[in-house]
Order: C-alpha cells, then structure tokens, then sequence
C-alpha cells in the first residue's frame, strides 16, 4: 500500500487499531451519503469525483439510470444510486457530487448526495449484513463496516454494474 | 483515428462557440480551423479508403480450391472492384463474405452432371458486385446454382423447433428464406467441413448489422439465389442530422434518411390520413407509415407555453426497403458525428443506436432506426410498400369498413372498394322514381338501402347518416349506413355458406358480433339491373372459356370465383402455383386464361407466369395477376415475367374488364385457329 498521501494519514490515524495493526490488507475505501446512508466504495474503482449534472435523460431506460453524459469526449451513463439500491429517489441537492467509477472499460457517473471520507478497511472487518437490511438490495452489497459513529454500507462493484 | 473523431468535435465546438460571439476575429480563426480540420478529416479518411477488389480477389483462389475438392466446375465474376471503402468495413466483411461464397460453392453451384441435366451450363457462374449506392456500399453475391428451397427450409426450420407447422404452412417464401439466418440452421443434409454445420448465416447476419448494414436474400428454386449486403462506407464518422425533440436532440445517420418533407400545420389533415389510429403520410400517391418520435420515446413536452411550430417536420427514414416517417419537433443542422457506444444498462434500450457528444458539449442520443420499426412492429407496414415482404397472410386479412343497419344487424364492406364515405343529413335524401338519391358536388349520386335488396331489418332512423361512397361501372353509388362506422381487420375467418344470398358474400365474427359482408359489386347490380345489362353485355365469342384461378385465400379465391362465373364462362381453383402450374400442364383443366394472385405458396404468382410462358404449350395463356401489393416495382417484376395485366385485388370491376379483355384475346385466337379447321 503505497497510497497514503498527506492527509490520508490523519484519517488513518483517526481510525481504529485493529485495522491500523493489520495495514497490509488493508484497502482503501470512499464513502459518500446516498439518503443518509453511508455508501462505501473501493477506491481503486473511482476515477474522479465532480459537479457535473449535466445529464440528457434516455427514453426507455431502466428507471435507476439518470441519463448519459460527456466527460472529455467519453459517453458515460449516470446512475441514481438510491434507486438501483431500492430506497426513496434522491432529491437532487444542491452539494450533490457525480462520483465516476470505472468498471471493465466503462466508466459510470454514481449520484450522490454527499461526498464523505476515505477509510481503510481490511476486509475481514467487514462483516455481513444485517438481515434486517431490506430496503437494500443484497446482492450488491459486500457487508458493513462499523466506525467509531456510522455504518459504512459497503458496495460490490463489480456486482453494481452486472446487468441489474 | 479516434483522435480525429475528437478533432473534429473540438472543431465542431469551436465552430458553434465562435458563430455566437460576434467577433469577426474569432470567426476568421475558427473558419480556418474548420477548413483546416475538414482536409484532414478528408486525407485521413482518404488514407483508410481502399478499394474492395483487394478482399475480392481472394476469393477467386476459394472458388477455385473449394470447386476442385467438391469437384465442382464455378467461375467467379468480379466486378466493382475499383469501389473504396474505409479499411474497417474491408476488415470487415472479408469473413462474412468467406462464409457467403462457400456457401454459393458448396450449396448453390450443383454438380456438373446436375447442371447438364437441368440445361444449364456445366460451369458454375458466381458474382461478386460492388457498387455505391447513394452513400453506401451494396454488394451483391449471385449465383447460378440450384437456389434456396423453401419447403426444405421450412422442414428444417421445424425439425430444429425454429417455428411450429402450423406458422410453415402459411409462411411466405420470402420469410422462410429468411430463416437462413436463425440461429443454428443448415438444409443440407450432412455436414461437410466446408459449410453445413449450422452456424454461420446467423453470425454473418450479426456481424453486418453490427456495422449497420443489412442483409437481403433473394432466391428463385433453381435458377439460382442472390445475397446483398448494404453497408455504410465508413464507421468511424457518421453524418447526421441532428433532429430536436422535447427539447432534447437526436442524431439521425445520413445512411437512414431517404428525404425531408416539411409542409404548414395548416395543411396537416390535407397530408396525414389517420386510418384506425394509426397515421399516414400521403406522399406523391403513396402511403407511408408515420411515427412520433415523442410518443415511441415517451417524451413528453414540459414546455407547453411554447407555442407548437407551425410546421410539421417529417424525416422519412428506410432501411432494408422498408420506409416510413418520423415527425419530429425540429430539425437541426447536419453534424458529422463520433459514435459513442451506451452503456452496458443501456444496451437492451431499443430505439437506440447509441450516443455522441454535439458541438454544444452536450450529449445527443443516436436514433436506431431499424429498432424503431420494429418495436412498433411496423412490418405490416413494410409488407404493403415493399416487394420483398408481402407474405400470403395479407391476403387472409381484409380491412374492412363495419357499420350498423337495422338494429343489432351489423354489415361490413371490403376497405379496398370504398371510395370516400360521406355525411349525409336525413332530409336531403329524395326519392325519385323510386331510387333514392342525394344530390352533391353538383350531381346526383344513387343512394342504396340495404334492407331493399337483401334480407335485412329497415334502418335505424336519424337525423344524419352516413354514405359509403364507392365505384362501379365508371359511376358513383352510395350505401346507406346509417349506424357507426369502425375499421377493422379481419382474418380469413369468414363464412362462405350460412348468410350467403345475392348481395352477400359471407359473415364473419367481428368484436363478439355477427357481422355480413356486403357484396358491392352485386348489390349495384341487383339495383340498377338496368344500369349494370347496358354496360356489361357479354361478349359471345367466351362461351366455352375455361378460367383458372389460383389464389390462396378461401374468401378471395371465392370472389374471385364469383366474378368470373358472372361472365359466363366455367372456373376452376387452385390454392397454389404449384397446384396451378400441375392442373396446367396435365391437361386436366385446359384453361384460357389464368387469374393468379402475385403472393400465392410454393410457386408465387411471377414464377408461374414465368413458367407459362416459357412452355411451348401453354405461352399464348393470358395470365392477369392480382395483388394487394400496388407499388411499381413488383408490377414491372409482373410486367416483365410477361404476365399480361396486373390488378388490384377485389377491385371487381378491374378484374372483370381484365378477364373479358384476355378473354377476348383468347376467343380470337381460337377464332382464328377455327378458320383454319374450316
């Protein structure tokens, strides 16, 4: 893990021991707010994270897709992450962020309300989730991740872009 | 090349950012940046043309090795080589075109002992021809060889569960030809390692409407087939029209756009007939099928308050021979577009074709025009304005016109017949000498009253009724419907024997009613006895004429029939060519003339004629077809194969000028051949 730059360390040394103690493993996660809920991704999947609402909506497509729109030349599809995972429709605020990730060769806009912190995780802290975790598909979830005050739910991302 | 893909995006930018800023500096450096960009565009696709003689070529060496190992004798014929496409299409189509040619080799070409039977040449000829075609490439595989037979086809196409019996015993030739390119299908019986193992028509279909082409087949049983590719000349850089749409914009490619037809909303009704909900563009005596775009989108307009644009914007768009029109909101520029590919929670997204980033930055979605068609199932619509997808089912299904007469007695007249239907208020019917007449446009038009003529309950009374207006013996009559009028289709199922009388032609269930099918042509004749003797006194001379008709439908064939025994002459039927073409030459029938629907089963109406007229015995046979199919190339296809008068189906009064007019012809002729006994 060479990836820890300045900041980064902060954040680590705000973390807990147990994943401090196990660094090898340990693999760096963002984590955004989708509805109040703590969504976490690898971060080796983001490409960047911007402003960029500029969507053209897409007759016919699934109801979680958003639209399609251009980064530099590129056509990506932009997703309503609380749609694919089942809860209420974001209401599109003002601070919302295009989280782009790249899965394969494609990249995908994720939209969120707020972007949130970077944590490193080792995987076997990541525990199951909940059963009573309804509203949230399962499939895409890879488990939660308890800090000291929130739940990060953690997403499979591989999982999230295999058709539906 | 996807670096010029983006230079000309940036160019496309530039050029639009600049055309708004008013500053002429600005505009001089962004005009040279476009021209700039524009020659480079043009020597860096220069680059990538090559000419397509270079994939052909190889293929001469295939031909030859395969025909050597199948001991077969086949030449091939190339022309068009000197036609330049982009190197990614030549890439391309060298493997479909592989495929393709072993097939002609191996499938197509027969044996020479074969061929020398047949009195065919013992050599084998397949052609290759390149051409361009209005911005595209079109290139044509012909052969010689023994064609493609539907029936084996169809068996196969059972045996391999692609589609059940019932569904192969009406399906046209030409759809069963394109079975070839089901998944999984092969007619020849064993496999060989050079074709027959079952893929393969399928992958070669795949990967040319993967590059936005499309494929035809074209077969006549042992005169040989012929497979024709049409492809775009390049992929990288798609002109289009950028077309607008709810606000949003669409890009059309160039390769689909056949015309623009912009007319005043004013003129809207003049132009678009709405035929049972659905709309169509009359368009130099044609009808073509129309399609919102907002409405197949589901696009609704938030922006209401903007008055609607006092045009009307249709792009009529083909492919593959199929035609119709697109009303769009507006129409744009033309931009030269980089196709993007969507998403993979995109793919399955029917209309489209993908997506591009337009000048403006924004992102254009690319409209699938094919897809469009056929997820609003427009096939129908492709069977009546192309040649090459009119199945016999057309014929099974009859549009008719319902309506009301006496209470609950619902009566139904053929679609085809009706002339223009009228509204007639009650008071302005008079009776005169005892025929009813109302007066309009400055003359008189008769007026017919079914329950007068055939058994029927009186009419409902009211106020206003309305007048099926239709013609006969070169004049007007009116039917008197007085209840609602509805359009409906209605499929084969019709009763020939319970309600037939004179006047009547059959009943058929129509929305859980009884409903009898009027006879026009009858009635007119039953009421204007008068009117119908001067006009159609028989000529003597047909007295012994003997008539077939071959027409697969049972309620056209019975009409057909019908008509022809009115002349006073004998009839007989055939369901098929080649039931019609067996009774011809066994002279069991002897027939003086033949009445032949285009669109029959196994042996179609021009491959009979064909036949007929290259038998010694049977040339002189005047053979008038009928067809449902109107467009001017299948007639000349018909003229051609020598078919002596093309009809219009159910047009009763065409059908027996037609059949007198032959007929006539005949008596002569026999006349002639009597002098000479004398």
């Amino acid at each position: 893990m060479q990836r820890a730059a300045g900041p980064r360390k902060e954040r680590v040394f705000n973390m807990q021991v147990a994943t401090d103690v196990c660094s090898q493993t340990e693999i760096p996660y963002a984590t955004f707010f989708v509805n109040d809920v703590l969504l976490g991704i690898q971060v080796r999947r983001v490409r960047e994270v911007n402003r960029q609402l500029d969507w053209t909506s897409v007759p016919h497509a699934p109801p979680f897709v958003r639209g399609v729109m251009s980064l530099r030349g590129e056509v990506l599809t932009v997703v309503d992450l609380s749609l694919l995972l089942g809860m209420e429709a974001t209401d599109g605020k003002s601070d919302g962020r295009n989280v782009i990730i790249q899965i394969d060769d494609e990249l995908v806009g994720l939209m969120v309300d707020r972007v949130a912190d970077i944590h490193d995780i080792s995987p076997e802290s990541i525990e199951p989730a909940p059963g009573n975790f309804k509203a949230l598909d399962a499939k895409i979830i890879r488990g939660v991740y308890q800090t000291e005050t929130e739940i990060v739910v953690m997403l499979n991302a591989d999982e999230l872009l295999s058709e539906n | 090349m996807n670096l010029t893909g983006e230079l000309v995006l940036g160019r496309n930018q530039l050029v639009q950012s600049s055309a708004g800023q008013n500053n002429s500096e600005m505009d001089t450096i962004a005009n040279r940046i476009d021209r700039v960009t524009s020659e480079l565009q043009d020597a860096i696709m220069k680059t990538r043309m090559q000419p397509v003689g270079a994939v052909f070529q190889r293929y001469q060496r295939l031909v030859r090795d395969l025909s050597a190992k199948l001991n077969k004798k086949c030449r091939l014929l190339l022309s068009g080589q000197e036609v330049e496409v982009d190197k990614t299409i030549i890439e391309a189509i060298s493997d479909p075109l592989t495929h393709l040619v072993r097939n002609s080799v191996d499938h197509g070409i027969e044996l020479p002992n074969e061929r020398d039977e047949f009195g065919k040449d013992e050599e084998g000829e397949i052609q290759l021809i390149a051409r361009r075609v209005s911005g595209k490439l079109e290139i044509e595989l012909r052969d010689d060889g023994r064609g493609i037979d539907t029936e084996k086809v169809k068996q196969t196409a059972v045996c391999r569960g692609l589609i059940s019996e019932e569904v192969a015993k009406t399906l046209p030739d030409r759809d069963a030809m394109r079975l070839i390119f089901a998944p999984g299908f092969s007619t020849v019986d064993s496999v060989s390692n050079v074709s027959g193992r079952g893929v393969g028509m399928d992958v070669v279909r795949n990967n040319i409407e993967r590059l936005g082409g499309t494929v035809e087949v074209d077969s006549e049983l042992k005169l040989g087939a012929s497979i024709r590719l049409t492809l775009p000349l390049t992929l990288a850089i798609v002109p289009s029209l950028i077309v607008g749409q709810a606000g949003a914009k669409f890009a059309i490619p160039q390769i689909n756009i056949r015309e623009l037809v912009r007319f005043r909303r004013t003129e809207y009704s003049a132009r678009i007939r709405k035929v049972n909900q659905a709309e169509v563009l009359r368009i130099r005596g044609k009808l073509l099928p129309l399609v919102r775009l907002g409405e197949t989108l589901g696009l609704t307009d938030n922006n209401t308050a903007q008055p609607a644009s006092s045009f009307v914007n249709i792009v009529v768009v083909e492919m593959g021979g199929q035609r119709y029109g697109l009303v769009v909101d507006k129409l744009h520029d033309t931009e030269e577009i980089v196709v993007k590919p969507l998403g993979r929670f995109l793919k399955s997204t029917p209309c489209l074709g993908g997506a591009t980033v337009l000048g403006d930055g924004k992102v254009a979605l690319i409209l699938d025009i094919p897809g469009i068609a056929s997820r609003l199932k427009l096939n129908a619509s492709r069977r009546l304005t192309s040649k090459r997808r009119a199945p016999a089912q057309v014929n099974q299904k009859q549009s008719v016109v319902v309506f009301e007469n006496g209470a609950n007695e619902w009566f139904a007249v053929p679609m085809a017949l009706v002339s223009r239907i009228e509204r007639v208020a009650e008071e302005r019917i008079q009776n005169i000498g005892g025929v009813e007449v109302v007066q309009y446009h400055g003359g008189t038009l008769p007026l017919l009253s079914l329950e007068k003529h055939i058994t029927a309950s009186p009419r409902v009374p009211t106020d206003e009724l309305y007048v099926i207006v239709y013609n006969i013996f070169d004049s007007e009559f009116g039917l008197i419907a007085p209840g609602t009028l509805d359009a409906v289709e209605v499929d084969g199922e019709i009763d020939l024997t319970t309600t037939c009388e004179p006047g009547v032609m059959g009943s058929f269930a129509v929305k859980n009613r009884m409903a009898r099918l009027v006879d026009l042509y009858q009635l007119a004749r039953i009421a204007f006895p008068n009117k119908s003797a001067t006009d159609l006194c028989c000529p003597q001379s047909v007295d012994d004429a003997r008539v077939l008709v071959v027409e697969s439908s049972p309620f056209v064939r019975n009409h057909l029939m019908q008509l022809v025994k009115e002349i006073g002459v004998e009839v007989f039927a055939a369901e098929d060519g080649e039931e019609a073409w067996n009774s011809i030459v066994s002279d069991k029938i002897k027939p003086n003339l033949v009445i032949t629907n285009i669109e029959v089963p196994l042996l179609d109406g021009i491959q009979l004629c064909r036949r007929i007229k290259s038998c010694e015995k049977t040339k002189h046979l005047p053979v008038i077809a009928v067809s449902s199919v109107t467009n001017e190339e299948t007639i000349q296809r018909a003229l051609a194969s020598g078919i002596d008068e093309c009809l219009v189906k159910l047009d009763g009064e065409l059908i027996e000028n037609a059949i007198r007019k032959g007929l006539s012809g005949h008596a002569k002729g026999s006349r002639s051949e009597k002098g000479k006994g004398i």
